[in-house]
């Protein structure tokens, strides 16, 4: 993963489709707006290591340090063993799409401007199941089992999200 | 004085269902009890249990405070989402069973059209916060797409398909036009019309969707005994329960599987043995799949079921949403279908199953259900 804060706009996974010369940079269709003004999270205190790695450039997801159990969304809770102890795994960042759903009418100002845009929720290679967007995909082309890898997308200076593109290895 | 074992509904009662009801919530509500009240000849000053939705704006005691309840001994609210509807009803039930209260009124009134609209996300965004922050920034802001996640990837599993889907929309439709209080008692709807209207939330086209309505609804539940000596015909409730997840949320199987074999369990019966089901219908392909992991059918029978007329009133095999249910004639979130779930016992359904028996309620696609029975002496 790479981690350079001196990138602007995207930092992107270790490969890079687009060939471009900027390796930061993702291609993205240009019917596709799914980038932009988002609904932010409010981040949970309790939280703060996901939200930090993903400012990093790195996916992390909580695990449980007693049964090595991942769990996301994040939760206090171990089901598994009832731990409460964890840390946060670096994910290596590839998994397929599980499933998606293609907004047409939207619901939240954040995204009138967006239809249709599609939410994914990608099985990562290492289990857990996380929701986010495909930059690279449009809608009508999105399958299921579909090779993917993340990229990282600040919106702000403290909040970057994990989309996802197309897999090239 | 021993408490009773059996537990009934004595009465029903509805507002009209609108677009704009003009009044109140909590108008709404009163005027629903009272009409279930005067259905079961039980005077408002008798009541002496009070529940409700906690999603809901009428709390017990300003109901009580309208009605003239003397002595409120039971009250409650069920905090999950519009799905508490069976929650309720086992509650209830277990509160006669146990002599703390002789007549409950389960009950709710809502601006679902008018008001906060739960399609809007009005009712449910947690605005990014909570589990929100995981799910909100993409686009994931109603039920409405966490349920189409887990339609899409069923479809993908089981092949069932959006035509299939559709035919449930056909059917209730069919129904609805039988019922004078339905929102669309006069509206048909063709197989054409579902394939053509547009997406909402792919893979959701818009008359997958249920209705937003304004309306209110009331049970009013007592011993069967006492029911015996009443104005209507007693509903036994043969058999409540509720269910919530205990663990990771898979996107695939609903939580009929799980709920399904403790409440056959309980009420002693099996898939089988339902004569008509009323399925929670906030989105079609959610009564294909309820219909698949309550266990009525095999997992990918639900379409090809439904596709064959299996659904209809009028020879299916399993007779669902006989009222229109959330579709097309109202979106009261349960109760619609709890009270046509009680009208198919009575014998009194606009749409009509001969020799009911036991009449199925789903509110909430495995998240609660109640068996309905006549009392059979
Ligand atoms: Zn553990």
């Amino acid at each position: 993963m790479t981690n350079d804060p001196t990138t602007s706009g995207d930092r992107s996974a270790p490969n890079n489709p687009s060939g471009s010369d900027d390796p930061g940079a993702p291609t993205i269709p240009s019917e596709m707006n799914i980038l932009g003004d988002r609904l932010l999270p409010v981040p949970h205190p309790e939280h703060e290591p996901y939200w930090s790695a993903l400012r990093a450039g790195e996916l992390r997801i909580q695990r449980c340090t007693a049964c090595d159990s991942l769990r996301h969304a994040p939760q206090p809770m171990c089901l598994k063993c009832r731990a409460t102890d964890h840390e946060w795994a670096l994910m290596s960042g590839r998994g397929e799409v599980y499933s998606y759903v293609v907004t047409h009418q939207p619901t939240n100002p954040a995204f009138r401007d967006k239809t249709p845009f599609a939410t994914v929720l990608i099985q990562l290679e290492e289990g857990p199941r996380l929701v986010s967007n495909l930059i690279d995909v449009a809608p009508d082309h999105i399958e299921i089992g579909l090779p993917v890898e993340v990229v990282f997308h600040p919106v702000t200076d403290d909040i970057t999200l994990p989309l996802f593109r197309r897999a090239v290895s | 004085m021993p408490t009773p074992d059996r537990v009934a509904v004595a009465g029903i009662g509805e507002t009209d269902y609108s677009r704009d009801s003009g009044r109140s919530e909590l108008t709404l509500s009163l005027q629903a009890i009272t009409a279930a009240l005067d259905d079961a000849g039980i005077d408002p000053t008798e009541v002496d249990g009070l529940m409700t939705w906690a999603v809901d704006t009428s709390p017990e005691a300003a109901i009580a405070e309208n009605l003239g309840v003397r002595d409120l001994k039971w009250f409650g609210q069920i905090n999950q989402a519009g799905n508490v509807g069976a929650a309720l009803v086992a509650s209830a039930s277990a509160a006669i069973r146990a002599g703390l209260a002789e007549v409950v009124v389960i009950y709710r009134g809502v601006n679902g059209r008018s008001g906060r609209r739960y399609g809007s996300g009005a009712v449910t965004s947690r605005r990014g916060q909570g589990p929100g922050a995981f799910t909100e920034p993409f686009g994931m802001l109603t039920p409405q797409h966490g349920l189409a996640m887990t339609a899409q990837r069923r479809m993908h599993e089981t092949g069932t398909t959006s035509r299939q889907f559709g035919m449930v929309a056909v059917t209730e439709r069919a129904h609805a036009n039988r019922n004078p209080r339905a929102t669309f008692y006069d509206r048909p709807l063709t197989i054409e019309d579902h394939q053509t209207s547009r997406f909402i939330v792919e893979p959701f086209r818009l008359y997958d969707c249920c209705l937003e309505t304004d309306g209110g609804g009331a049970l009013v539940l007592t011993s069967l005994e006492r029911a015996r000596s009443l104005r209507q015909p007693p509903v036994e409730v043969k058999a409540a329960a509720q269910f919530a997840y205990a663990a990771d949320r898979e996107y695939i199987d609903t939580a009929a599987k799980y709920l399904g074999p403790r409440l056959w369990a309980q009420a002693g019966m099996d898939p089988s043995d339902m004569d008509v089901a009323q399925i929670y219908d906030h989105f079609a392909p959610f009564v294909v799949f309820a219909l698949e992991d309550y266990g009525f059918v095999d997992r990918g029978e639900g379409g090809p079921l439904v596709e064959s007329g299996g659904i209809a009133w009028d020879g299916g095999l399993l007779p669902v949403n006989t009222s229109g249910g959330h579709l097309s004639e109202a979106y009261l979130q349960g109760m619609n279908q709890l009270l046509e779930g009680v009208r198919q016992a009575r014998g009194t359904s606009t749409a009509q199953v001969p020799d009911v028996g036991a009449s199925f309620v789903d509110t909430g696609i495995g998240t609660g259900a109640v068996i309905f029975g006549p009392d059979h002496r």
